[in-house]
């Protein structure tokens, strides 16, 4: 994404006022602790505020999408990867609620459900199709009443969307569906063991395998994990025992291997377990017991070569791992001490089998990305020596200034690398974030 | 099409005598959806056409007055899970747009039509709907009027007509080059109008047209000699709508309409190298048809007839023993609480989904419909339970 410069922008701004702006700023933020990433990291929005439970897709391009609540705006957004992050604003829902779901259509186009919480007509259960150019971006309600909520949901191949959400404490999950004769919305309860948990517990999710069923799992009352599967013959239910009730924070995963064996995990317990649901029995591997690990309702992917991916945080040190079962189990520190372990990272694989997680880094207030092939350029490295660090400020001073004379004094740079706002200019809105990356760096 | 078979075949008519004898039979329901409230279309042109696995559907229409953008344009409407989304895709022809659709082999459709003196075609893309011009200062009237087929490796196909002289276009990706038809030798006149095309599963492309003898023709171009070759299915009097499709072994299948109201499907016959015409339906009031087989290979049409005094839809189709007609309802629906009576001259734009359960658009007392009839999955399990009604009938007509 090229973005442009706007020197004239902050014409009242003279150099000097914008070093002692940044330099105020470096003061007042000195007591945020540094970062140790592992892996390439990008910040895809700003002040999100407050937990949001992100969900993560790659586009046909092979870039990441990520649906989160910007808590600060009222928000529902859509983060779209690329060299620099563009940021969408959808739909301002007034109370958008905590969990959004997002999958990407045989066209390219995000599809996006979530939760709206207001108190205005369209309140519940609401759908909403980025369809470019095409179809343009729209959004309707798939629940008229203030109900559905955690809404997880899936495409299947031929992009009929399959929603499932929960519409109070302790009662079956509900099921939504987009049934094409009557071009309206239809939803039913899942006829199985009722849902464990409270009105806002993540304990329930969906995916879609590859002859196009769609499969629920949930936490039943009974402490079980439960699959559900809609195939022509109705609903049909399997369950597993994990022999401890979930916790509030708790939630599960679901994906399915090369066979469509559904792959449940959970965290359950204080242990990452992994139950696949095969033919005759039900097998169980444990992917970690280190920490004090939680996982959210897009926690796991699984590559064509069966190897399974699950994202999950550490509450005892609020750090972010990535959990791998390549020659046994092994799991990779995403990013340390920033996490907020409860609200659920979110996991996708590209066409390559390579994987992106989407997260909230609860100490700096920012929505991430992170992944072997995140973007590479390091947002406010001005002087493009790689690094962002005091020596940046003088050039990013210069660009917020004046562009041309930027460009000549660092001709190799890019000056979109001080676009920390994405919105294609270099400008006084991205002094806050500059200052803030400047620091936690 | 095994071209071959065609070759130099000097067909012979031969018309099936009509049996009109009908039964009466319930239990079949149709859904319908409200696609545009106001098109107020002049005409009665409605395309229709099945995207992404022949699930979603997508209908084009003349849009006089259904809102900003939509005005005296070609829309193309396609339901998705957030609605119907309309586009406008330019002006349409004086006095229509004689829009016909297809579908593509990965899920995109694509659409030909009059839009002035324009031949144009559009297909669905991410970047959105992708227009170009076919052909320029065409007379725009239904004689000339285009029609569209995808060739393998999604390449749009045009067919028209102009001064008699027949034209197939073809688009290799940055432009169209348009074949001459007419300046082939061969044993029928390879001139004029009233075309309609159909690609074969090898890339044949068939036409079908009123020849300047006043006879039926069909013409075929092999695809690895780029030789056209033909037959005449006879003379079938005045022609008011032709409309081919291929259907199990690339067997042709074309109906016709006569301005009488007569409807006619003639089908090749690889065994005998003849041409088999049956009637398969009188007082028909639409001015278009548009044949299509669903997966089973099934060959079906739907039109507007005239049903005892009243204009009604009809879906018909035979399943290999014979043509049977389903009427849908007339009046008030009282799920959707639409009135539901076609507009006359309607055309009724069929498509399969991907389950072959037929799906009709057509204008209707309450603007722009889609009908779809989710109960019956296959059409031959209710012929099968009313075999017992219609014995010795070769056409059964079902509401």
């Amino acid at each position: 994404m090229m973005g442009r410069s706007n020197g004239t922008a902050e014409t009242g701004r003279t150099a000097g006022q914008c070093l002692l702006s940044v330099a105020a700023m470096v003061l007042a933020l000195m007591a945020t602790p540094p970062v140790d990433a592992q892996v390439p990291i990008q910040v895809l929005d700003l002040g999100v505020g407050d937990s949001t439970t992100p969900d993560i897709a790659f586009d046909h391009d092979d870039q990441i999408v990520v649906s989160y609540r910007h808590a600060g705006e009222d928000a529902l957004k859509l983060a779209r990867g690329s060299d620099c992050t563009l940021i969408s604003t959808l739909y301002d829902l007034g109370q958008p609620g905590r969990t959004s779901s997002v999958a990407i259509d045989s066209l390219g186009f995000p599809n996006i459900v979530h939760f709206s919480a207001n108190d205005m007509p369209g309140e519940g259960l609401r759908y909403t199709l980025d369809g470019g150019a095409l179809f343009g971006v729209s959004t309707v309600n798939i629940t008229p009443d203030h109900a559905g909520y955690v809404p997880v949901f899936d495409l299947d191949s031929v992009d009929r969307p399959f929603v499932v959400y929960r519409r109070g404490p302790s009662s079956a999950p509900w099921f939504a569906f987009f049934d094409i004769p009557s071009g309206q919305w239809a939803s039913e309860v899942i006829p199985g063991p009722d849902l464990a948990g409270s009105t806002d517990d993540r304990f329930v999710t969906i995916a879609t395998d590859s002859q196009d069923r769609p499969v629920v799992a949930y936490f039943d009352t009974e402490d079980n994990v439960v699959v559900a599967t809609l195939s022509a013959g109705g609903w049909s239910f399997r369950s597993h025992e994990i022999g401890s009730s979930p916790s509030a924070d708790d939630s599960l995963s679901l994906a399915f291997d090369t066979v469509d064996a559904p792959h449940v995990t959970h965290a359950v317990g204080g242990t990452i377990e992994v139950l696949r649901f095969g033919i005759l029995s039900v097998d169980t591997q444990t992917a970690t017991t280190s920490g004090s690990p939680f996982i959210g309702p897009h926690a796991m992917a699984i590559d064509a070569g069966n190897h399974i991916r699950i994202v999950y945080a550490d509450a005892s040190d609020q750090s972010l791992y990535l959990a791998k079962n390549e020659y046994g189990w092994s799991s990779t520190l995403i990013e340390a001490g920033t996490v907020d372990a409860t609200a659920g990272a979110a996991v996708a694989l590209d066409s390559q089998g390579r994987w992106a997680v989407a997260y909230y880094d609860a100490v700096n207030d920012l929505l991430k990305a992170a992944g072997p092939d995140i973007s590479s350029m390091v947002r406010g490295d001005l002087d493009c020596d790689g690094d962002l660090d005091i020596d940046d400020t003088a050039p990013f001073v210069l660009a917020l200034l004046d562009a041309s004379a930027y460009a000549i004094a660092y001709e190799d740079c890019d000056i979109n690398a001080g676009d920390f706002n994405c919105d294609g200019l270099v400008d006084g809105r991205d002094i806050q974030p500059f200052v803030r990356a400047l620091l936690t760096n | 099409m095994k071209n071959s078979a065609l070759h130099l075949v000097c067909a012979t008519l031969v018309i099936l005598p009509a049996f009109a004898t009908s039964v009466t039979a319930t239990g079949l329901s149709w859904t319908y959806q409200q696609i545009d409230a106001n098109p107020a279309g002049a005409s009665g042109d409605v395309a229709l056409a099945m995207r992404t696995g022949a699930t979603w559907p997508t209908v084009f229409y003349d849009g006089s007055n259904s809102g900003p953008g939509l005005n005296q344009q070609v829309v193309a409407a396609s339901l998705t899970p957030v609605g119907w989304r309309p586009s406008g895709l330019g002006r349409f022809g004086s006095p229509d747009s004689y829009v016909r659709a297809e579908p593509g082999q990965d899920g995109r459709i694509g659409a030909a039509y009059f839009s002035d003196q324009d031949i144009r075609f559009t297909q669905s893309s991410v970047l959105g709907w992708q227009s170009s011009t076919v052909a320029s200062s065409i007379n725009p009237d239904a004689y000339n009027a285009p029609d569209v087929d995808y060739l393998s490796a999604n390449r749009p196909v045009v067919a028209y007509s102009e001064s008699q002289d027949l034209y197939v276009s073809a688009y290799d990706g940055l432009v169209w080059n348009t074949n001459t038809v007419s300046w082939a030798p061969g044993p029928v006149p390879y001139q004029g109008q009233s075309v309609s095309m159909a690609v074969d599963s090898q890339d044949g492309i068939g036409l079908a047209y009123y020849g300047v003898n006043s006879e039926v023709c069909f013409a075929f171009r092999d695809v690895f000699s780029g030789t056209w070759s033909g037959s005449s299915i006879g003379n079938l009097g005045s022609i008011q709508h032709l409309s081919l499709a291929y259907g199990p072994n690339d067997e042709p299948g074309l109906a016709v309409l006569r301005p009488d109201g007569d409807l006619d499907y003639a089908l090749f016959n690889m065994q005998s190298g003849m041409w088999d015409v049956t009637n398969i339906a009188t007082d028909v009031i639409s001015e278009r048809v548009n044949l299509t087989f669903n997966s089973q290979g099934h060959p079906a049409v739907a039109y507007v007839a005239d049903e005892a005094g009243t204009d009604t839809v009809f879906y018909s189709i035979n399943d290999g023993g014979g043509w049977a007609d389903f009427l849908l309802p007339t009046g008030q629906d009282p799920t959707s609480g639409l009135y539901i009576d076609p507009q006359y001259d309607t055309d009724a734009a069929l498509a399969f989904d991907a389950d072959d359960i037929p799906i009709i658009a057509y204008y209707a007392s309450d603007g722009l419909l889609l009908a779809y009839d989710p109960i019956t999955p296959e059409p031959a399990s209710a012929v099968l339970l009313l075999a017992g009604l219609s014995v010795a009938t070769h056409r059964r007509k079902m509401h």
